[in-house]
């Protein structure tokens, strides 16, 4: 899927770049895709992606993710002159964004979170982001903590004026 | 390393903001808050709290809907995640079922009159937040000073739904609910007329109550002459207090009457070109979250949107309005996503505006006689209530009853 994604944007992206992951493993990318990362867009434009971009906190099991996003929604800003394209692919990018967010678990979402966050994807950035909101969602802080395993250094007493304070968040 | 990737991302502020940033509701960022010292930390940082307000802007739980002698509490569907809330708005509907008049509700706190049913007049107002812990969540007030009181409940007539429509008084809260111990009146009082219709000269008189106690005088502005225009049978029956200054729209007029609390100085502004207040519902005013002052204006199914540019008062107490159109909405496109998630919808008749939310998030309308309420951000339309031929072409009063903005965080060592 990642390679058909590839092919199909190929005319338009021009220039191929590799990217490295920390365990060594190469992608072959447009320029126009690996642009989406904010971080190897301004490499390209200092000419400092000729022997590859090595990126040495992804691994290689998250950058394919990375890149998969990044072919699927590099359609986003080439297709933009083309209407009739991108409304087609639209249902399409939402399918798959929905797909890729809801297989996300501990520890690869979190992975993914500072993956996105070191190359500056906002897209992908903000949809993760949103699914750990969305797990935090009607959760307890007592739950939150078991959850993300954050120990409460919080006295009783301040505890109980948050709830004091805020009651209408609080069931009890 | 592996298991290590949730708390390198929750260990970051920056990435800790951004996820709490996209909590649908304030009770899911409330409780994230209450789990440890570093999430209350970022989570109750001003600017946060600021950009939070900005993309998720407190949603209306219910209403307080005006029926005979009093306003009764209407839940509106909610979101599960404002259940505890919603609960909570429920459980402090007070009265026991009895209607009890309610005069301003505002960041979920209820201005109230508990005075004896048979003698209103009795002054004992009392600020009821359903939202807050039980020990803050009623402040029954001193009594009006007599001199400032609103006219019995009970002399007004049935149709007298809007407080003010017959007697142009205004008892409101501060913007922010204030704390449960502040709230001002105010009284216009016509003082000169030509005939028994034509008003010429009216002032207006304050009384503000603060921290509990009332100020030592009801303070009055000079006897105001109305501009040539306002001069018929003018009501002035939309009041919206924003940043210590009154804004009334007058019926019948093509003006806003501008009191400022704090000078008492009073003044008018032009409604927009071509917009006249004809008849009650078909403009309203509302806040802006910049405390920018906005006027609504439908006619047919258009709600225009206006807004008030700079303030520049040119002396003679008449400032041209400095409208600027922001936005127009077209109403029917909501009613077109009600009657397609099942209502049937039969949308003949006029449509009047009941109250607009600030920042225009959310109106209640009147359409038929039913009340509608319009969801602006989400494109929603639901039916609050079926029409009632009792109330003939008389609006409905309501008072909306949103979340309570913002949290209270407790400052730590």
């Amino acid at each position: 899927m990642a390679a058909a994604a590839a092919e199909a944007t190929t005319d338009g992206g021009g220039k191929m770049i590799i990217l490295i992951s920390a365990d060594g493993k190469r992608f072959e990318v447009t320029e126009a895709v690996a642009s989406q990362s904010q971080l190897i867009s301004n490499m390209i434009e200092d000419d400092c992606t000729e022997n590859g971009v090595r990126l040495p906190n992804v691994d290689g099991d998250i950058l394919t993710m990375v890149v998969d996003y990044c072919n699927m929604h590099a359609g986003d800003a080439a297709a933009a002159g083309d209407t009739m394209k991108a409304s087609s692919t639209e249902e399409e990018l939402k399918k798959f964004d929905a797909e890729l967010v809801q297989a996300l678990e501990n520890p690869v979402l979190f992975k993914l979170i500072l993956a996105a966050n070191f190359l500056n994807i906002k897209s992908l950035l903000d949809m993760t982001c949103q699914r750990v909101a969305d797990m935090m969602s009607g959760k307890t802080p007592e739950q939150m903590r078991e959850t993300f395993s954050i120990e409460n250094d919080f006295t009783p007493e301040e505890e109980a004026a948050i709830r004091q304070e805020n009651a209408w968040a609080f069931d009890d | 390393m592996p298991a290590a990737a949730v708390s390198v991302v929750l260990d970051d502020d920056d990435l800790l903001r951004e996820i709490i940033l996209r909590l649908a509701f304030p009770t899911d960022l409330v409780r994230a808050a209450a789990v440890c010292r570093r999430w209350l930390r970022v989570a109750s940082a001003p600017a946060f709290l600021r950009r939070y307000r900005a993309l998720h802007p407190p949603r209306v739980l219910g209403l307080f809907a005006k029926h005979a002698g009093g306003s009764l509490f209407e839940p509106l569907p909610h979101p599960r995640g404002l259940a505890a809330a919603a609960k909570g708005a429920m459980l402090g509907s007070i009265g026991g079922g009895e209607p009890l008049p309610v005069y301003d509700c505002r960041n979920g706190r209820v201005l109230m009159d508990l005075s004896d049913p048979f003698d209103r007049g009795d002054g004992t107002l009392a600020v009821v937040s359903p939202l807050l812990h039980a020990s803050r969540s009623l402040a029954v007030l001193p009594p009006v000073p007599l001199a400032a009181r609103p006219p019995p409940v009970s002399a007004m007539g049935d149709d007298d739904t809007l407080l003010g429509r017959a007697t142009d008084v205004c008892i409101l809260l501060p913007e922010d609910g204030g704390d449960g111990q502040s709230y001002t009146v105010v009284t216009l009082v016509r003082s000169k007329r030509v005939d028994w219709r034509v008003w010429w000269e009216f002032f207006a008189k304050v009384s503000v109550l603060r921290a509990g106690a009332w100020d030592d005088d009801v303070r009055a502005t000079a006897p105001v002459e109305l501009p040539a225009r306002c001069r018929g049978d003018t009501t002035w029956n939309r009041a919206l207090l924003v940043q210590g200054k009154l804004y009334v729209l007058g019926m019948q007029s093509h003006a806003i009457l501008v009191l400022d609390l704090a000078s008492m100085a009073t003044s008018f502004i032009n409604l927009p070109d071509g917009v006249r207040h004809e008849e009650d519902g078909d403009l309203d005013l509302f806040r802006s979250n910049d405390a920018g002052v906005n006027l609504i204006h439908v006619n047919g199914f258009q709600a225009r949107l206006w807004r008030r540019g700079g303030d520049d008062d040119d002396g003679d107490g008449m400032t041209a309005g400095n409208w600027v159109l922001v936005d127009d909405i077209g109403v029917r496109r909501g009613f077109d996503h009600l009657a397609k998630v099942g209502g049937e919808m039969d949308i003949g008749g006029p449509v009047g505006v009941i109250k607009v939310g600030d920042d225009c998030e959310f109106m209640f309308l009147c359409v038929d006689g039913d009340v509608l309420y319009m969801d602006i951000r989400r494109r929603m339309v639901k039916k609050i209530f079926e029409a009632s031929p009792k109330r003939g072409g008389v609006l409905p009063v309501i008072h909306p009853l949103t979340m309570v903005w913002p949290p209270i965080f407790p400052v730590l060592e």
